[in-house]
């Protein structure tokens, strides 16, 4: 949709729907703290039910606040990063140690093919992070004992990597919001892992201001899914 | 068990941000709601990492306590803040051996950073 310019803020006006924002989602930080202290030890389906309701709506009401910020063209992410050729192999490597934790105690499997020669054009600790984001990602939303993986392909004008997962997969409309900050999606994590709900949103964010993009892609319910992220190749010297 | 120190000044926050860690197997040294209260506590403790808010009650705000604290000794810092504002979030890429997780929290996210500081 198109905003009328009238619409958009002008430098005080985003400071003060920055600062609006900001109180807003401190308060909606407490609140998620007293439902998950209320949740804690929670048997009673009922009570779990309520719990549930209760984070939705906190969802909702976070996901009004971007609507609003949307609307008004609040910038509120990075534009661009500062960016060098980083070696992808070592990123790769240095997330997937930060997430043993996780697939051990999933007990899933990683298969990685990223050739140590490849270099894409990228800031290395966002790119780790993003990388993180992703298996992290695809770790919550599978079963025990999957098997993931993680592949590094060098295209024509860039460099894809795919973290691919036998999960919970995407529907039509999930694939429509899963880059959208707070939107409630219906997949659900496979062993009880939260679900921050803004993680990807932000992933893909920081994939653009490496110049880059993040897509997914899934066959269904059930059917996994996978996550690329196109990156560029270093500038020259 | 690593050691980790708080810094936030809404209570409730700062209350489940520590049941959140000690269930996570992290151990909460000290708890601090003002930039004033931190460095008194960082004068006696020695946390392996710090988590803290960007806005602090007191002289100092959460980026000018990171570069104080970063003076001294490298311990990893998270910020947690419910900020989107691209300034900050940039300053906060810029500053090394920081990370950031945007409020609201969940224990999922916090585990993954922290396990990955407490590995460096």
């Amino acid at each position: 949709m198109t905003r009328p310019d009238d619409l958009l803020c002008n430098g005080p006006q985003a400071d003060r729907l920055h600062k609006f924002a900001h109180d807003l989602r401190n308060r909606l930080a407490g609140l998620h703290q007293v439902l998950q202290q209320l949740a804690v030890g929670a048997v009673d389906p009922e009570q779990k039910q309520l719990f549930e309701f209760g984070e939705q709506q906190q969802f909702k009401a976070l996901r009004t606040v971007e609507q609003l910020l949307d609307d008004m063209g609040v910038v509120r992410h990075v534009q661009t990063l500062p960016c060098t050729a980083v070696p992808l192999a070592p990123v790769v490597e240095k997330a997937v140690r930060g997430l043993n934790h996780r697939f051990a105690r999933k007990q899933q499997t990683l298969e990685l093919s990223v050739e140590d020669a490849i270099q894409v054009h990228g800031h290395a600790d966002q790119l780790v992070e993003l990388v993180s984001a992703l298996l992290s990602n695809a770790s919550k939303f599978s079963p025990a004992g999957a098997v993931l993986t993680v592949k590094a392909s060098v295209r024509d004008t860039t460099i894809a990597l795919q973290v691919k997962d036998p999960g919970a997969g995407l529907t039509a409309t999930d694939l429509n919001d899963v880059f959208v900050r707070y939107a409630w999606l219906s997949s659900r994590t496979t062993a009880g892992e939260a679900q921050g709900r803004s993680t990807l949103a932000r992933a893909r964010q920081w994939a653009h201001a490496m110049g880059g993009d993040l897509l997914a892609e899934s066959a269904g319910p059930g059917e996994g899914s996978t996550f690329t992220l196109v990156l560029r190749y270093p500038d020259l010297p | 068990m690593k050691k980790v120190m708080i810094i936030e000044d809404e209570t409730i926050i700062s209350f489940g941000y520590h049941l959140q860690l000690e269930g996570l197997g992290f151990e909460v040294i000290g708890t601090a709601r003002s930039s004033e209260e931190a460095e008194a506590l960082l004068m006696e403790m020695q946390p392996d990492i710090i988590i803290m808010d960007i806005y602090l009650k007191g002289d100092k705000n959460g980026m000018e306590l990171a570069q104080e604290i970063h003076a001294r000794e490298e311990i990893p810092i998270l910020f947690l803040t419910a900020s989107t504002k691209p300034e900050i979030i940039a300053a906060i890429t810029q500053l090394k051996g920081c990370h950031y997780l945007s409020k609201p929290i969940n224990s999922d996210s916090l585990e993954d950073v922290l396990m990955r500081f407490a590995q460096n």
